[in-house]
């Protein structure tokens, strides 16, 4: 009885899209010297990315009559749900028709946008509050269905932000909490870090294609499935995850390093006081501190 | 049990027959009897809280309506923290003390407080891990006026919850709170001086059974500067009170199992730290995750194994992180170990109350995009205005610990927040006065119609 439920149940998927006007622009120039050098073009333009969404979106409400979607777009400064969205739509439409046309005019803006933009205007996107909105909106839907299996799949083109490294961190581990897998598709040659971390840790698949045109393919067969079907095939995996730190003070990645006790920032080597919070350290103890520090202790208690 | 149940289906006799046979069948509708609770089993209806729905309703110029007292109330007990920008103990080093006397038996907490502390200490174990990866966990148990120490200090929460349902079946005896703190005290005497020292007590019994002078006990602690915290089943001990009081902790007597829940997960949260605590940076290793062609030797359990993380020190295998390299003595962990434990030092604000006359039509909540429901509790975010539902509120500070209304407008916030946070504090001890005359200041002082919303809590 219980097994026939599972199969049946309904999922929601969020999807984030990274809609970063100038990472968009870059990517229109890779496209087009790309197509020169291989028989395909490796990177793929906005408009056919959201082509292959729509696509993908569509075989995922097909997949059963109540599986729900929500979409976020992750912009500079500013991240908002796609759908669903805030302004009131004609009812009668289909979810992805009302979805494709937001997407359509989300397009026109910024391809409008991508050639005002140049570097100077911040080149990340606040993917963290993407994530925040996202764990939101589960948790609503969950209230109302508790059965339902939700995912989130990030599509990433944007480079990580070392400022946004806590936020994000508390997301993916709310997400984990809630075991909510975390699926991310990188359109860029380099890879994420972040959601390499994200999708390791809550068990969800991490992939970067290699063919972009191609992207409607990679969809369908990797992110479609749904949590439960994923255990009897074999999805994407990572092999290694670097979950090496990188210190504070020269950005290297250690092996061994020194971590204040105080905030926890790591240090690549051994320093008098921590610049993060301002404490000065105790290196080695004199038997006269120790004398001083335990007769304030009793000097304190005698106050009380 | 099938005893039981049909005599409760005859005392509640509405179908007589039908829903008899039913029930002996196992599929009768016996939903006005068996009621499913929050933990998903099932209780019957005599065992349940009883509810006083009559006083829980509050009288406005509308009529009567559904008081929200109570739901205002569990969020504020839950939400208690304290100043944002606190020194806190990241480090800790915490035993809990479970007593195991024969005081367990009473009934007063369902099923019996005996099984509500094993569940109770289970949740907690779990939920302080998950909160706080890089600390350590020790399990003391007092019957028999005696102390017996069952689990190193470690951070394996698996390791710990199996230890303590082994030895928790027995409980005999009475409990002993000095040879406990004795045990303790020689438990954390070995922690190094930058981790915090806590004791907690899961205490039920009335009496305690020590050998000698307490007070010197007491003054240990002082000097150890190990703070020590009592959660008790049934009353307020004065021996519980005092020691809490002169080592910082606190004392919490509970009143329902929900309640002993909570007060354990409150503990979860890293304390401030007390007096001068010396700071150190400490040597960490941040091992990766290896997978060698041939299985090698794992240090933890002795066993042949393909995956595991190396020492960057000495090389030697282990299963799992967080731990101390047993050859070397490394402590060794992830980077999102430490990252887990960064929301305890930036914490989001917390959010306030709106006045519900305030609220726009067609508002929505930013988080979940809900119509707001203007007659329920709805807070903003102190920072970015925005409007939040109830249960996303919750969600925000207690899952997800971002306000997404900050991260979205992060870079443009920073630059005003120094400003903003002054005219808040300005206004906010302006509105404490409340004279009419400072109350036009007020007017004249709040820029935003948002500010107006935010009624003071």
């Amino acid at each position: 009885m219980d097994n026939v439920n599972e199969d049946d149940d309904t999922s929601l998927l969020v999807i984030i899209v990274d809609l970063n006007a100038y990472s968009w622009g870059k990517q229109v120039e890779l496209a087009e010297q790309n197509i020169d050098s291989t028989s395909g073009s490796r990177f793929i333009t906005l408009s056919t990315f959201f082509e292959h969404l729509v696509i993908f979106i569509n075989a995922y409400l097909l997949l059963n009559q109540e599986n729900q979607i929500a979409v976020i777009s992750s912009n500079v400064g500013e991240s908002s749900f796609i759908y669903p969205s805030n302004h009131v739509d004609t009812k009668d439409k289909s979810i992805s028709f009302k979805i494709s046309q937001s997407l359509n005019n989300i397009s026109k803006h910024l391809i409008e946008e991508i050639h005002l933009t140049s570097e100077e205007n911040s080149s990340s996107s606040s993917f963290s509050a993407a994530m925040s909105l996202a764990l939101c909106y589960i948790n609503r839907i969950k209230k109302d269905n508790s059965t339902i299996r939700s995912r989130i799949l990030v599509f990433n083109i944007s480079p990580d932000v070392s400022t946004q490294y806590i936020p994000v961190m508390n997301c993916i581990f709310s997400a984990q909490k809630q075991s909510i897998p975390v699926d991310s598709c990188i359109l860029t040659s380099t890879d994420s870090t972040f959601l390499q971390q994200a999708s390791h840790l809550t068990n969800g698949i991490y992939l970067r294609p290699h063919r972009q045109d191609h992207l409607g393919q990679y969809l369908l067969s990797s992110f479609l499935i749904d949590s439960y079907s994923r255990k009897f095939l074999n999805v994407p995996t990572l092999k290694t995850v670097d979950y090496r730190a990188s210190c504070f003070c020269h950005k290297k990645i250690v092996d061994i390093g020194f971590v204040c006790s105080v905030c926890l920032s790591i240090y690549c080597k051994y320093s008098s006081s921590c610049t993060t919070c301002g404490t000065k350290f105790t290196i080695k103890f004199n038997i006269n501190q120790l004398k001083t520090s335990s007769s304030s202790s009793s000097s304190q208690s005698e106050n009380k | 049990m099938s005893n039981t149940r049909r005599g409760a289906n005859n005392t509640a006799n509405d179908n007589g027959l039908k829903q008899l046979l039913d029930a002996e069948d196992g599929q009768g509708d016996t939903d006005h009897v068996l009621q499913t609770n929050d933990q998903g089993t099932q209780k019957y209806k005599w065992e349940e809280k009883f509810v006083r729905s009559w006083e829980t309703i509050e009288e406005d110029e509308k009529g009567l309506r559904p008081s929200l007292q109570e739901d205002r109330d569990t969020r504020t007990r839950r939400q208690l923290k304290d100043d944002q920008r606190v020194r806190r103990g990241m480090q800790r080093h915490v035993c809990l003390v479970i007593d195991l006397s024969k005081s367990l038996e009473i009934h007063d907490l369902k099923p019996n407080r005996h099984q509500a502390v094993l569940i109770a200490a289970e949740n907690f174990i779990k939920e302080f891990f998950d909160q706080n990866p890089i600390s350590q966990l020790s399990l003391i148990i007092t019957k028999n006026s005696k102390a017996e120490k069952i689990s190193d200090l470690s951070s394996n929460p698996n390791r710990h919850i199996q230890l303590l349902k082994m030895v928790s079946s027995t409980i005999e005896g009475d409990p002993s709170i000095q040879n406990s703190l004795d045990v303790s005290i020689a438990t954390l005497s070995y922690v190094p001086k930058y981790g915090s020292r806590e004791v907690i007590f899961i205490y039920s019994s009335l009496t305690t059974c020590d050998p000698g002078d307490l007070s010197k006990t007491i003054t240990t602690l002082k000097n150890e500067n190990i703070r020590v915290s009592f959660v008790h089943l049934a009353a307020e001990l004065y021996v519980c009170r005092h020691i809490s009081d002169a080592t910082n902790g606190t004392m919490k007597v509970i009143e329902t199992e929900h309640h002993l829940n909570e007060a354990l997960i409150l503990h979860c949260q890293p304390p401030p730290t007390i007096g001068k605590v010396e700071a150190a940076l400490v040597e960490m290793g941040f091992p990766q995750q290896h997978t060698s062609q041939t299985p090698m030797m794992c240090v933890c359990h002795e066993q042949f194994k393909y995956v595991g993380y190396t020492c960057p020190r000495c090389q030697s295998k282990f299963c799992e992180l967080p731990t101390d390299c047993q050859i070397c003595g490394l402590s060794l962990v992830s980077s999102p170990h430490l990252a887990r434990s960064y929301h305890h030092l930036f914490q989001v604000p917390i959010f306030r109350e709106v006045n519900p006359k305030s609220i726009q039509p067609n508002l929505k909540c930013y988080g979940c995009l809900l119509p707001i429901k203007p007659n329920y509790l709805n807070y903003g975010c102190p920072r970015c205005k925005k409007i939040f539902c109830f249960d996303c509120d919750q969600v925000v500070h207690e899952s997800i610990h971002n306000c997404p209304g900050c991260e979205n407008g992060l870079e443009f916030l920073d630059e005003k927040d120094n400003r903003e946070e002054e005219e808040n504090r300005t206004t906010t001890t302006i509105n404490n006065n409340d004279s009419d005359n400072n109350n036009k200041l007020v007017q004249q002082q709040q820029q935003s119609i948002v500010d107006q919303m935010l009624v003071d809590s």
